[in-house]
């Protein structure tokens, strides 16, 4: 019924930089059906030929995800050639009375960048993973499953639709569980697996509430039209409860990817997945889907400054508690894992305080930087026999020469040192932040700032520097080429990615992203305080090294760190809750799992007495009938016969009957 | 009688068609009562092979000569003489089993065919008894047509167009609006052919121990009993419950089955039967 | 000659032949009361096509004579099959639809 309504009020906020609506059919993006069309097939071939080719039968899954990436590049290409919001018809996938919905493709500056982050770095992973699953009983299946998300995640970052980016979501969520139950064999792995997949269900209530909201005000679930009717391009016209009510509801279901606050819990759980599996999904792509939901709908964000704020601050808290968590975990992979959490609240800080391609520009980085860092953990393991306590490592930065210089430049990056991309990325979110009048988040951001540069450090000079403290039953090596190779692109991409793309806070990527996301000039933001751009660098630049310098006190070389976990200089109350991880597992077990059940027992009881009482009622009157009438069946061919002759005599009465 | 008394009114012609028929007619009844009555399956045949030349011979008073000879080639000729090999071949001419001795089975299928006999002779056959169905001979002119009697045409025209009588009228007909069914038929002999011979093969059944079961199957399988036997048997084997872990429930589950498999065979009643069979 | 009496008499003969497939249990005999009922239909048809003049009847009788032919070979080599396997002819000696 607002229809009418928002579209007259569209055309007014569009003084912001915006793009055409391109129905395009030529040219790559004619193509970009092939990009997650590609991966789907590689999935299945791999599991048709895996018995007969064997191990050969990954290069499928390497050549199709190679195939989608140079696809990728191709389309990004187009796009900035000609920009615009390009829209590739395909065929309908829901054609319901006004629900219309296709499987149209939406191509624009935000899905290139999508699509290049994702077919890129999950080739890399392809790569490493050829090395890294050596050995492993279901080597062709773990290529299939990465084939089929890579599927997926192109499917989310190219559907035209709420609905379209939902398939995607949920089958992401689908490969995010294959993946990490793909070592099914041990229980707790399993069991992350369920946790990973119930909690990403909350979020997806969230997600579905969400777009039967917004099916019901627009009377569309299509980002744009060429009639300019599509949702996005509606939005201007919100009224703000129901842009509250919109935005909170889609950051739910981002949450939950995006394992912000109250639903971070299964990330952390996630990586009983392969270590490539990590790297791609749980720190690269998947995890940022919710950044890519929330930027993709920035236009509805924006007309609710609350639900910004609230995003600004789970993000910010997210990024605190996680950062405090990594600082004393042991586990190398944990302590990355608490460290995604704490990025992802980062990118919803810059989503939150209206820098929307901030946000996204941070996920970019972080993907090239944890990703590194997540396939250095791996190589680490490999050369540590799966080991993963940090504290069991130690110098070994002589024997893993490429994975030590490729970690540093990614600790470097993930510390905000310049000129690392990470560096550029934070900082400008943080500045942001600061403009856009967020001034508690921003502080709470420099704090946390500080936290990961400490954490991440500590997570260095533990496994590369000092004196080597593992076993003599380790023989830790470098790792073959197909895993250092990715490493050192990533290690490249670490390195010179933020200052090539946004050397400052305007640069190229943000023009970039501009026509995508809204424009933040009709909120009505707070008055900034008096630092300017400068003193904000210089601020972060100072919390880096602070970081890195307590952490080099506490944990350098010079230290005497022999007596494993025992030696952790930080020690008292508040280190203990940090360990425990603030109890929040221990109180969801409380509260959902003790009490939860507690009430489903007294539920159960209408199952097992109504439910089941009807079904065995039904069974029984069925077999009580069956009990009867199976004396008709007495085997004798003149029974049947006799039947039948019953049966011609009295059609035959009733034909007289009839006739006379 | 009113056969007669009808023949005797109409022409030359007619009195030799009902004569034909009356004859025919009571042969043809009499061998099909004398075939399923008979004890020795031989006798059956015989008396079958006698009933298909009596049709043979009412087909000629129908008109159609040429079914006439086919019935007697085809079926008095190649059909029941594939009869007797058979019976002679597996040597079952002594039937030891006869005629049902069921009394109650034996009742109820005279009255059912009775009752379907009697149904189709006042239902249909009515209409086409009055006179004006009468073939081979002029209708009364007085004779009022009504809506529910159906004249009689007769072949004697078509017969006559034809150059070869009765086979030219069939023959015209089968080869130009049947030319597909009789294709088909073609094909269907040969797959019957293949079939037969498919099927009439001696299998070395010792060699192939795949082919034996139905030897030492028995016939009569409570399969409430087995099902029963098979369900314990998974359930022990399993070690525990299949569906539900309620104690009180599986003890109650095992209490049936226990139940139902020593009550069963008594408590059957299709077994009762059984027993009067024999 | 009323072509009814025709109609009756193969309405007797099948009412005849159904109470033999009835009443016996031995399957040779059964299948030749399947003849006789097979038989009793072509006489109508016979009848039929005299009665309207046309030879579309006794083509349908050629056409069943055709598949009697088929199903006597196909059903008796199915006989003798089932009497090498179970030694009996008697129908209701297979009573494994039994309920």
């Amino acid at each position: 019924m607002h229809t009418l309504v928002l579209a007259t009020q569209a055309t007014e906020g569009a003084e912001h930089a915006s793009n055409a609506f391109l129905e395009t059919t030529s040219g790559a993006i004619g193509l970009a059906w092939l990009i997650p069309i590609l991966p789907l097939l590689g999935f299945v071939l791999v599991l048709v030929t895996a018995k007969s080719l064997r191990e050969r039968a990954a290069f499928i899954a390497i050549t199709m995800s190679t195939l989608s990436f140079v696809l990728a590049v191709a389309v990004f290409f187009q796009v900035s050639s000609e920009p615009g919001t390009h829209v590739r018809p395909m065929v309908d996938f829901i054609n319901a009375g006004p629900l219309q919905v296709s499987w149209d493709l939406l191509i624009d500056q935000l899905t290139a960048v999508m699509l290049l982050v994702v077919t890129g770095v999950g080739t890399l992973v392809h790569v490493y993973s050829l090395g890294y699953m050596h050995g492993d009983a279901r080597y062709e299946r773990f290529f299939a499953y990465l084939n089929l998300f890579l599927f997926s995640m192109l499917v989310l970052v190219l559907g035209s639709s709420f609905l379209m980016l939902f398939v995607g979501w949920e089958l992401v969520g689908l490969s995010s569980y294959l993946l990490i139950g793909f070592w099914f064999e041990n229980p707790e792995y399993a069991a992350a697996a369920k946790k990973a997949f119930i909690t990403n269900r909350v979020g997806d209530v969230s997600f579905m509430v969400a777009m039967f909201l917004i099916f019901s005000t627009f009377g569309t679930l299509d980002f744009f039209t060429a009639d300019h009717s599509g949702v996005l391009e509606l939005a201007g016209g919100l009224n703000s409860t129901t842009a509250l009510a919109i935005g909170l509801l889609l950051m739910g279901g981002a949450a939950a990817k995006s394992a912000q606050i109250p639903l971070y819990v299964w990330l952390p759980d996630a990586m009983a997945g392969p270590t490539p599996v990590s790297a791609l999904i749980h720190a690269a792509t998947m995890v940022t889907a919710g950044v890519y939901l929330t930027a993709r709908s920035s236009s509805i964000l924006v007309m609710n400054l609350d639900v910004l704020t609230v995003v600004a601050w789970i993000g910010v808290l997210t990024a605190l508690m996680a950062a405090l968590i990594a600082i004393r975990q042991n586990d190398i992979k944990k302590i990355l894992a608490y460290s995604t959490v704490s990025q992802l609240g980062y990118m919803f800080v810059g989503i939150g305080t209206g820098g929307f391609s901030e946000g996204v520009f941070h996920l970019v980085t972080h993907a090239f930087f944890k990703g590194l860092l997540f396939l250095a953990a791996g190589s680490v393991m490999h050369a540590m026999a799966n080991k993963t306590d940090a504290w069991k490592m130690g110098g070994l930065r002589k024997v893993m020469p490429l994975t030590f210089w490729t970690s540093a430049i990614a600790w470097l990056a993930i510390s905000g040192v310049p000129p690392f991309a990470g560096f550029f990325s934070k900082d400008q979110i943080l500045t942001t932040a600061y403009e856009h009048g967020f001034t508690a988040v921003w502080a709470l951001g420099v704090l946390t700032a500080v936290l990961t540069a400490f954490y991440m450090s500590r997570w260095f000079f533990l496994i590369f520097l000092g004196e080597a403290r593992y076993g003599d039953d380790v023989h830790p090596h470098e790792s073959p080429t197909s895993m250092t190779a990715p490493l050192m692109v990533l290690g490249v991409l670490s390195l010179a990615g933020g200052a090539v793309l946004n050397f400052t806070h305007h640069g190229p990527f943000y023009r970039w992203l501009e026509p995508v996301v809204a424009g933040t000039g009709d909120v009505a933001f707070a008055a900034h305080g008096p630092l300017g751009e400068p003193a904000l660098i210089g601020i972060s630049i100072v919390a880096a090294v602070v970081g890195i310098g307590l952490a080099y006190a506490l944990y350098g070389p010079h230290r005497d760190l022999s007596q494993g976990a025992m030696s952790e200089p930080i020690r008292g109350p508040l280190a203990e809750l940090m360990e425990r991880k603030f109890f929040v597992d221990e109180a969801y077990e409380a509260v959902f799992v003790t009490f939860g059940g507690w009430v489903s027992e007294r539920l159960a009881v209408f199952d097992k007495r109504v439910i089941d009482g009807a079904v065995n009622g039904a069974g029984g009157i069925t077999s009580l009938g069956a009990r009867v009438t199976r004396r008709a069946q007495t085997g004798l061919l003149r029974g049947y016969l006799g039947g039948v002759v019953a049966g011609t005599v009295v059609l035959v009465a009733v034909l007289l009957v009839q006739v006379r | 009688m009113d056969l007669l008394a009808q023949a005797a009114s109409g022409g030359n012609s007619n009195t030799a068609e009902v004569i034909l028929f009356v004859v025919f007619a009571v042969i043809a009844l009499g061998a099909g009562i004398a075939m399923v009555t008979m004890r020795n399956i031989v006798h059956s045949a015989l008396m079958l092979v006698i009933n298909f030349l009596a049709i043979a011979g009412l087909y000629l008073g129908l008109q159609s000569a040429f079914l006439s000879i086919v019935q007697v080639i085809v079926y008095a000729g190649a059909i029941m003489v594939l009869f007797l090999f058979v019976i002679m071949l597996l040597g079952v001419d002594r039937d030891d089993l006869l005629v049902e001795s069921n009394k109650r089975h034996l009742a109820g299928a005279v009255l059912g065919a009775g009752l379907l006999a009697a149904a189709l002779l006042f239902g249909f056959v009515g209409t086409y008894t009055s006179a004006e169905s009468r073939c081979g001979d002029q209708a009364p002119a007085d004779v009022l047509r009504s809506e529910d009697t159906q004249p009689c045409v007769g072949l004697d025209e078509a017969n006559a167009a034809s150059d070869s009588g009765s086979v030219g009228v069939v023959a015209d007909r089968l080869f130009t609006r049947y030319t597909f069914p009789f294709e088909v038929a073609a094909v269907l002999l040969t797959v019957a052919t293949i079939g037969a011979m498919l099927l009439g093969r001696r299998h070395d059944r010792a060699a192939d121990p795949a082919f034996e079961p139905s030897a030492d199957v028995p016939d009569d399988i409570d399969v409430e009993v087995a099902m029963a036997a098979l369900e314990s048997q998974r359930r022990a084997a399993a070690g525990a419950p299949l569906v539900t872990d309620d104690p009180d429930v599986v003890a109650a589950d095992r209490a049936r089955i226990l139940d139902d498999e020593t009550a069963d065979p008594s408590a059957d009643p299709s077994a009762e039967e059984d027993g009067e069979d024999a | 000659m009323p072509i009814g009496y025709y109609f009756a008499l193969s309405a007797m003969m099948f009412c005849i032949g159904l109470a033999g497939v009835l009443v016996r249990r031995n399957a040779i005999v059964l299948f030749m009361c399947v003849e006789l009922m097979l038989n009793a239909v072509n006489l109508t048809l016979a009848g039929g096509s005299r009665l309207w003049g046309g030879a579309d009847g006794q083509v349908f009788v050629f056409f069943v004579i055709v598949v009697a032919a088929a199903e006597v070979v196909v059903g008796l080599a199915l006989i003798v099959n089932i009497f090498f396997r179970r030694g009996t002819l008697d129908v209701d000696a297979p009573r494994l639809l039994k309920g």
